[in-house]
């Protein structure tokens, strides 16, 4: 085991903290040596040591529950699906308006226009003519 | 079996009311003492606190749990920046807001004495460097290691290990005059 400077026992104790036990396993048995032989080593771990305990005092109250509530109401909302269907509304307008609009077209007579009609058309015109006491 | 953060997370996702207490149980109360040891006012202290669960709400539906952040370090990170962010704002930090110490009412002499100590610290604590003092704070109150450490500020392993032995060895000589007075009541 070789012998430990006070630096270097220094920089153990900030590295890792006043737990010796925490500390390198190699380094161990000279750090205990050092803290036996050294005031300026004990020194130093018994103001880490104060630090340490000084941290523990620092206490911060509970969140309070009024804290709590702002961040539950804030969560997400379980999803229901009729509120997913109105959250889509135009998208769900359009589609509706699509199906209405296909539907209406298939259910209204076709009428195509050919020769024959044309004929009958202008037959009927004439008849009509006629029929109204005029010259034919 | 407790759920893990990642299975409570994706029921968040659905709007399980449950599971948002039980994540808002399981890290509220860490992630705002750190961030009023962080900020030293406990009303920003809050709002850090409460940015950092929005932000998980927010990010519920996306979550992948992929082994690379962890919902309880990601929320530190979280955490951590938004305290940053105000420090640049408003970098000092108000003396009359430090954390609360403890209860004079202990023991007289003792307690105040014990009262004045730990105003002392939150003092030098506040006067760390703000990556030092974060990292002083996660190691010391959560006992995180110097990879999550690293994880939540965004820094290297090698770089914790030098935020912390800066930042202990930085508390260590400021309270050294106070040394008498720290272990007389403990």
């Amino acid at each position: 085991m070789g012998e430990m400077t006070l630096d270097r026992f220094l920089d153990l104790l900030d590295g890792h903290g006043p737990v010796i036990d925490r500390w390198p396993a190699p380094d161990r048995d000279a750090a205990e040596a050092l803290l036996a032989a050294s005031p300026a080593a004990r020194s130093a771990m018994a103001d880490a040591k104060a630090v340490a305990v000084a941290l523990n005092d620092l206490r911060v109250a509970a969140p309070s529950a009024a804290l709590l509530g702002r961040i539950l109401d804030a969560a997400p909302r379980p999803r229901r699906w009729f509120a997913e269907l109105l959250s889509w509304r135009p998208a769900v307008a359009l589609a509706a308006a699509l199906v209405v609009g296909v539907y209406l077209g298939t259910m209204v007579p076709t009428v195509q226009a050919n020769d024959d009609d044309w004929s009958t058309l202008g037959y009927t015109m004439a008849y009509d003519s006629s029929a109204m006491g005029e010259a034919p | 079996m407790a759920e893990s953060d990642d299975a409570l997370v994706a029921a968040v996702a659905e709007g399980d009311a449950a599971a948002c207490r039980r994540l808002v149980d399981r890290h509220l109360g860490r992630l705002l003492a750190f961030a009023q040891r962080m900020l030293g006012s406990r009303a920003d202290a809050e709002d850090v606190a409460q940015d950092a669960f929005l932000a998980l709400w927010k990010e519920a539906g996306r979550w992948r749990p992929d082994g690379s952040a962890t919902v309880s370090t990601w929320l530190t990170r979280v955490t951590y920046n938004r305290a940053i962010d105000r420090l640049r704002r408003q970098p000092s930090v108000p003396l009359d807001a430090v954390p609360e110490p403890p209860d004079p009412a202990v023991g007289a002499e003792a307690g105040v004495q014990r009262a004045r100590v730990s105003r002392r610290v939150a003092e030098a604590l506040a006067q760390l460097p703000e990556r030092q003092r974060a990292a002083i704070l996660l190691s010391h109150y959560e006992g995180q290691g110097n990879r999550e450490i690293g994880e939540a500020l965004g820094v290297g392993v090698e770089a914790v290990e030098s935020l912390l032995a800066r930042g202990r060895r930085a508390l260590r000589q400021a309270l050294a005059a106070e040394r008498a007075d720290l272990m007389g009541d403990v």
